[in-house]
């Protein structure tokens, strides 16, 4: 099976290596290409829509902590405002990656 | 004038390489991905036509063809750079392409393989041609260098010799005496910065003094009354005053000035200096990031207000977060095995998408340009 090139977005160097075993691990033959990260998910707030955008020529993953936020789906409608591409997987890990 | 398109084969990290330049380029990648590499390709076209030059010197400053040629070739290629000059007035387009190779035995002497010149798409120049055919040793010099043979594109040989390149090192600067060196006319590290300066028309010093001044102000408020002196033995210096708490400020000379401030002198200084394309590395150096981030659009003014080029290479995040910057402007090194691929970074969709939505060359491409591996860097030791 050929590679299936996708771009990551995270917090910190934590949830990096953390994704990097799961699509290992996951059956699917993910090949990661960009990491992008500038520490916390304010970044990632900040830039989501870009990410999505992206999505649209090569998948995309963005995994942030719930934190103290109320549920997942609540967090990912106030943080995307305009429709989520089906290539843009956006994950909340609750709460947050260490508990993985 | 400037610089619309290079092409690079073999040359140090470019195994082949072509892309367009605009008025205000950055230049991305890694480290040891060839952006100076990049810029000396320009440099030695400047170090072939500046007086005194030539091919050989060129070659030999750089430690002969074997140092220039790219390690990924194969089997002793020719060395070759293609530049496109464009003329956004109205001039003259030129084209000069050259490709240098060696003697395969004996004295392992570089020569010039061709030499092409057009004007305005029209084919000027053709080297070998019958006279180099007949004198061997002719080929071992390029017509650009010399003025009784590049009469029909002399304007293409004062262009390239008025290119400027600018790496200002505080602490040659600061300490000159201390750094053996050549002690060439040439010094793009700043040993000869004040000289040059002090050489400069006293007009022109004063009037470039004054705006630095007053830029500096911003960025240093505490100094004032930059002027150019000379001491007692008659070196030239740098002072300026530097305000503190007592009513009756110190004056300072350039050895007490900080890194940062030099470096900003030295860059204001180089961007005021003529209207040719101007080669700047990594001009983050040294300086406070809300001023980094500033650079691009004094970059751009003055760009746009002498049409002047600017080709600068950068690793700097707050640089690269100017909104202005559009993915044209951009060159992107990635190294491989076969040597480095330059591309721009519009011409990848997804840095297109991402800038799309408002987000910067920062975020778009900078994180592109990391090593793989770089999260194991800080377990290293």
């Amino acid at each position: 099976m050929s590679p299936i090139p996708i771009d990551l977005a995270v917090e910190d160097p934590l949830s990096e290596a953390v994704l990097r075993k799961i699509l290992v691990r996951c059956g699917q033959p993910y090949a990661v290409g960009s990491v992008f990260s500038r520490g916390g998910n304010g970044y990632l707030r900040k830039t989501i829509r870009g990410w999505n955008r992206a999505a649209r020529g090569k998948p995309f993953l963005l995994v942030t902590d719930l934190d103290s936020a109320a549920c997942p789906g609540a967090l990912i409608k106030e943080w995307l405002s305009v429709p989520k591409h089906e290539n843009f997987l956006f994950r909340v890990a609750v709460r947050e990656i260490e508990a993985w | 004038m400037r610089i619309s398109k290079i092409v690079l084969k073999n040359w140090r990290n470019f195994r082949s390489a072509e892309v367009e330049l605009g008025e205000r380029v950055f230049l991305v990648g890694p480290n040891a991905s060839g952006k100076s590499n990049f810029l000396d390709a320009i440099r030695f076209l400047r170090d072939i036509a500046k007086p005194g030059g030539g091919l050989q010197p060129a070659l030999a400053f750089r430690g002969g063809l074997s140092k220039v040629r790219c390690l990924a070739a194969r089997k002793d290629p020719d060395v070759e750079i293609d530049v496109t000059l464009a003329d956004s007035d109205g001039g003259e387009d030129w084209r000069y392409a050259i490709g240098i190779t060696q003697e395969v035995r004996g004295h392992r002497q570089p020569y010039v393989r061709y030499e092409r010149v057009w004007q305005d798409g029209k084919q000027i120049l053709s080297r070998p041609d019958a006279s180099d055919q007949k004198d061997e040793l002719r080929k071992t010099q390029t017509h650009l260098e010399q003025i009784g043979a590049n009469a029909q594109f002399r304007a293409l040989a004062r262009f390239f010799e008025s290119i400027r390149y600018l790496h200002l090192v505080p602490q040659l600067f600061k300490h000159p005496d201390y750094y053996q060196g050549s002690g060439a006319a040439e010094d793009p590290y700043g040993r000869n910065f004040l000289e040059m300066i002090a050489k400069t028309p006293e007009k022109t010093r004063g009037s470039r003094l004054k705006k630095i001044e007053t830029a500096l102000r911003y960025a240093v408020p505490q100094l004032r009354a930059l002027t150019a002196a000379k001491d007692d033995a008659g070196v030239p210096h740098l002072e300026a005053i530097y305000e503190h708490w007592r009513p009756n400020a110190g004056k300072q000379r350039e050895d007490q000035f900080s890194d940062g401030t030099i470096r900003l002198i030295g860059l204001f200084w180089s961007l005021l200096d003529g209207d040719a394309p101007l080669l700047l590395e990594e001009p983050e150096l040294s300086l406070h990031s809300s001023i980094v981030a500033k650079l691009p659009a004094l970059f751009h003014k003055l760009g746009r207000r002498k049409r002047r080029q600017l080709i600068v290479s950068t690793h700097s995040w707050d640089l690269l977060s100017e909104k202005g910057i559009g993915g044209e402007e951009v060159v992107m090194l990635q190294p491989d095995a076969n040597g480095t691929k330059a591309f721009l970074a519009s011409s990848i969709p997804q840095i297109r998408a991402i800038l799309d939505e408002d987000l910067s060359i920062a975020d778009a491409v900078l994180p592109r340009t990391a090593p793989e591996q770089i999260s194991l860097f800080d377990l290293a030791v």
